[in-house]
């Protein structure tokens, strides 16, 4: 019988998810507390029934099973724990691709472009992060496809590592890349940039999903919501018994009473704050 | 064009300086008008500690997109855009930089304020290279002191003085200048990792100090002015973040509030200057694009130019105020001496066993040390001039940007994975933050090809690393080293090739890139372009700010500085901004030179 | 006024007398000791510095 595929080749060579892919690619939760002003314990919000995966919002599917299959590699699944599929950091991406910052929102990207002639002059392209993803992604699977044999999802993951390193050296040869301008190792420090983010960004951009990444390096969130100052802690040698227990920015999670850090501001200065602009 | 009521005051900016001088000048019932760019912004809006939004997709600063600049290495290049923010990370909207930055508050040296004159005595004429062109301020450290003080007090520094009057502290930085009195607020605790370093420092012979911080470390503080500010939570959400908790002193809640309680102080957002209207003596109002674009006109019997220091030297080369500098004859003062902060040669430690709980901290937390800054040692033989200051800081690890592991280690995958979990606990770095000389051939002008989004010129910047720095960041590098391998002597240090495994060290001679990078980010000190100074022929402004060219018109801020310290600017420029407040009173009052 | 290029000597240790780089080497001893170098030429290395992170958050 044929192997089971999660991938296969559809019109113009295009690969696309088989339902089995879709299946196994798994879902992935949000947040479904509902703000009762009391702390949610992150149990609770983990029990509750998983919704749909988020909807692309850039990505093709295509495109979101190479970058998912990519992440991994830079963060796998291990015996340490979860990885960037788990963590939903394909998603993250897509997310930013689609938002603003992905189409280059603070970019200036106002002609002239010139091909820098030396070093330290960064971004000199008029591509967006978003165009330049939807650019380079096919011309990597080539290069892949053409060293390795398959698809980067598709190979072993000692070969995708090899596939990573040749991006990260400049070693893999992509149309539009290659010159000072723009190199195949310029993509991979975005690409492994945007990885990091989407591990260890809040829950709310879509990755970290549940936390994983901040509960991996033992970061707490945001103490604030809390309640608990650090100051009892950070002079002293006392373990901070949250470590492991970190709290995201959504005010559902806050401790009851605690909306903001607004009762440590000294008296004279008001909850509602300045500066009211002169009219 | 819309032309507004004439006030006696109108200032370009509503951050530190525009803040202070409002503040002073309103209090003294002149009439202000302030113009910010931006919008206004308060306490509310600071509530997320968010690191992607604020640290990575920079929330707070300037949108390139809108208005960047252009950067040269040298005179030869065409200059590229800054197409993303990246070394620098200047702020918009009330409050500016002063809402998101860390709150290290230094005093510059009595030899910075004299560094020509200092260098020359000491060690000759000729130890300083043909092209650099350090020059003294036109002002003494003695005359700047009372507003340091001032400065300190209204911000609520915390400290401990190591030099009162001329009497030398231990436990205070004993190479600071003379201070008249004790610092507003007695100084943080050391953390674990403060006291490793002070420890590590005292016993190599050096003289470790806590720095001076903005982060209010005591329940509550009441400046001059009575505003009350509440407690640090160490949150560690400093930089790049403004602090919902009011702790970190910024002028949103210090000075803008007290400007605002007179009554005489307007501000106006969304009014982004491009002009100064001017006769080249006198200048008459200030022309601004509104928010809906539409040009528009604010009179003033005085002006002031209070805005970063990029956007103070702009607006006068756009406005022809001031003969604008030309680095091939050396002739001219406006865009020159640009200058930035020259950072390098630290060392890192990878504790294997150890739990700093790195992610609790304040932007200004940290101990430091001042033994190997400016001119205090002797630098017979090193073949560079200047120093920096030495410093480990705690202010606050978050997550995606703080993963640093072991040199050797892979960059991806299960190894690397496994030295983040090991490492983001523990991982330690000594910085060196060292002086930055000024150069001939180092300036602003304005770009030629390329516009901001009104169509005016961006400012073009000509800059890069040369070899005094290159020298002194090797050499700093051999001095930070050793203080690392005190504080964890069992670290290896690393060498080429190797595994890391343990306790790791990473240091040695320090390294600059051949070509100074835009994308990394550094600091946003940067200084320059509108200089102070005692000659007409090689400044701007004299010691009271005022332009020699144009009496009714003060420029105010790090665009005055003649080349930058080994030291964070911002109690300098607060300095500078009450300086010069007393030097716009003086002149309302009697017109004319002040100098 | 231009500053002798350094990007060939990108990782290199080099030895510059005023604007002109008068040695280059694989570390500092090399550079020290090269027979064209002399007292009072500025030896640095050239190129990023080892990972680690050695700025204050400023």
């Amino acid at each position: 019988m044929t192997e089971e595929r999660t991938t296969a080749d559809g019109p113009q060579g295009l690969h696309r998810m088989t339902r089995l892919g879709l299946l196994r690619r798994g879902a992935v939760a949000g947040v479904t507390g509902v703000a009762t002003g009391s702390l949610i314990t992150i149990g609770e919000a983990e029990a509750a029934p998983e919704a749909p995966p988020p909807t692309l919002r850039f990505f093709t599917a295509w495109e979101f099973d190479y970058v998912t299959a990519m992440a991994e590699t830079i963060w796998p699944t291990d015996d340490l724990g979860p990885g960037a599929r788990e963590a939903g950091v394909g998603y993250y991406i897509d997310g930013q691709l689609s938002g603003s910052w992905g189409k280059g929102n603070r970019f200036y990207l106002n002609g002239p472009f010139y091909q820098p002639a030396d070093t330290g002059h960064g971004w000199q392209i008029p591509m967006t992060p978003a165009d330049v993803y939807r650019a380079f992604l096919p011309g990597y699977d080539n290069y892949v496809r053409h060293t390795y044999g398959a698809p980067y999802p598709e190979l072993t993951a000692a070969q995708q590592t090899s596939a990573m390193t040749d991006l990260q050296q400049n070693k893999a040869s992509i149309p539009l890349a290659g010159s000072t301008s723009y190199a195949a190792s310029d993509f991979y420090a975005l690409f492994r940039q945007n990885v990091l983010e989407g591990m260890l960004s809040d829950p709310a951009y879509g990755g970290n999903k549940n936390m994983v990444g901040w509960k991996f390096v033992g970061f707490p969130g945001d103490p604030l919501r809390r309640g608990d100052p650090y100051e009892d802690y950070i002079f002293n040698d006392k373990p901070y018994p949250y470590a492991d227990k970190p709290l995201p920015m959504n005010p559902v999670y806050a401790k009851e009473g605690v909306s903001s850090a607004a009762g440590r501001t000294g008296s004279g200065v008001p909850a509602d704050y300045p500066a009211k602009g002169g009219k | 064009m819309a032309v507004n009521k004439k006030v006696d005051v109108a200032i370009v900016g509503v951050g530190w300086v525009g803040g202070i001088i409002a503040a002073e000048l309103t209090k003294a019932g002149l009439t202000v008008v302030g113009l910010e760019r931006g919008h206004n912004r308060n306490i509310a809006q600071w509530q997320p500690r968010d690191e992607l939004r604020y640290a990575i997709r920079y929330d707070l600063f300037q949108n390139a997109s809108n208005e960047t600049w252009s950067f040269r290495h040298n005179l030869s290049e065409t200059a590229l855009p800054m197409r993303q923010l990246g070394a620098w990370l200047p702020g918009t909207g009330i409050g500016g930089a002063g809402v998101h930055w860390n709150g290290q508050t230094w005093r510059f040296h009595p030899r910075d304020f004299t560094i020509k004159t200092s260098t020359v005595d000491r060690y000759g004429a000729s130890a300083i290279p043909a092209n650099m062109a350090i020059q003294d301020w036109g002002i003494t450290y003695d005359e700047l002191e009372p507003y340091y003080d001032k400065f300190e007090y209204m911000a609520g520094i915390a400290g401990k003085a190591g030099n009162l009057k001329g009497e030398k502290i231990t436990g205070g930085n004993v190479f600071e200048g003379p201070r008249s009195r004790e610092f507003p607020v007695k100084p943080p605790p050391d953390t674990p990792l403060m006291a490793l370093f002070r420890k590590a420092t005292t016993n190599l012979g050096y003289h470790p100090f806590t720095g001076p911080t903005a982060n209010l470390p005591v329940a509550s503080y009441k400046n001059p002015d009575g505003i009350v500010r509440g407690q640090c939570a160490y949150c560690g959400f400093c930089e790049r973040f403004g602090c919902e908790v009011g702790a970190k002193a910024d002028p949103v809640g210090t000075v803008i509030p007290v400007a605002m309680k007179t009554g005489r102080f307007k501000v106006l957002e969304y009014a982004n200057a491009f002009m100064i209207k001017n006769d080249g003596k006198n200048a008459q109002s200030i022309l601004y694009f509104d928010g809906l674009g539409r040009i528009q006109e604010q009179p003033a019997d005085i002006i002031v130019l209070g805005a970063f220091m990029f956007n103070n030297v702009r607006l006068l080369l756009q406005s022809k105020l001031g003969t604008p500098y030309d680095p091939t004859t050396a002739t001219g003062v406006v865009g020159r001496n640009f200058c930035y902060q020259t950072g390098g040669g630290g060392a890192s430690g990878w504790f294997s066993d150890e739990e700093f709980k790195r992610y609790m901290g304040a932007g200004a937390l940290s101990c430091a040390m001042d033994d190997l800054n400016a001119d205090n040692f002797d630098h017979t033989g090193l073949g560079f001039l200047g120093g920096g200051s030495i410093t480990v800081g705690q202010s606050g690890a978050r997550p995606i940007q703080s993963l640093s592991v072991p040199p050797g280690t892979p960059a991806f995958g299960s190894a690397w994975k496994a030295a983040v979990q090991k490492y983001y606990k523990s991982v330690v770095s000594v910085g060196f933050q060292g002086e930055s000389p000024a150069y001939q051939m180092h300036y602003c002008d304005l770009d030629p090809n390329y516009r901001d989004i009104y169509g005016n010129p961006l400012l073009r910047l000509t800059f890069d690393w040369q070899p005094n720095e290159r020298a002194m960041i090797a050499y700093a590098g051999t001095k930070t080293l050793p203080i690392m391998q005190e504080m964890l002597p069992n670290g290896t240090v690393y060498k080429s090739g190797a595994t890391p495994s343990g306790d790791v060290i990473s240091g040695g001679p320090g390294a600059l890139p051949a070509h100074f990078d835009t994308t990394a980010y550094q600091s946003t000190h940067i200084t320059g372009g509108a200089i102070m100074g005692a000659d007409p022929d090689t400044s701007v402004v004299n010691n009271y700010l005022q332009m020699w060219d144009a009496e009714n018109v003060f420029v105010v801020g790090a665009c005055n500085f003649p080349q930058n310290a080994g030291f964070n600017p911002t109690g300098t420029v607060g300095a500078l901004a009450y300086r010069a407040a007393e030097g716009i009173l003086k002149y309302h009052k009697s017109g004319g030179a002040l100098v | 006024m231009t500053e002798s290029e350094l990007g060939p000597y990108d990782g290199q240790w080099v030895a510059m007398r005023g604007d002109v780089v008068v040695a280059h080497g694989p570390d500092e001893e090399s550079v020290r000791g090269h027979e064209d170098v002399h007292d009072g030429d500025l030896v640095f290395p050239v190129g990023e510095p080892p990972s680690g992170f050695y700025l204050i958050n400023v």
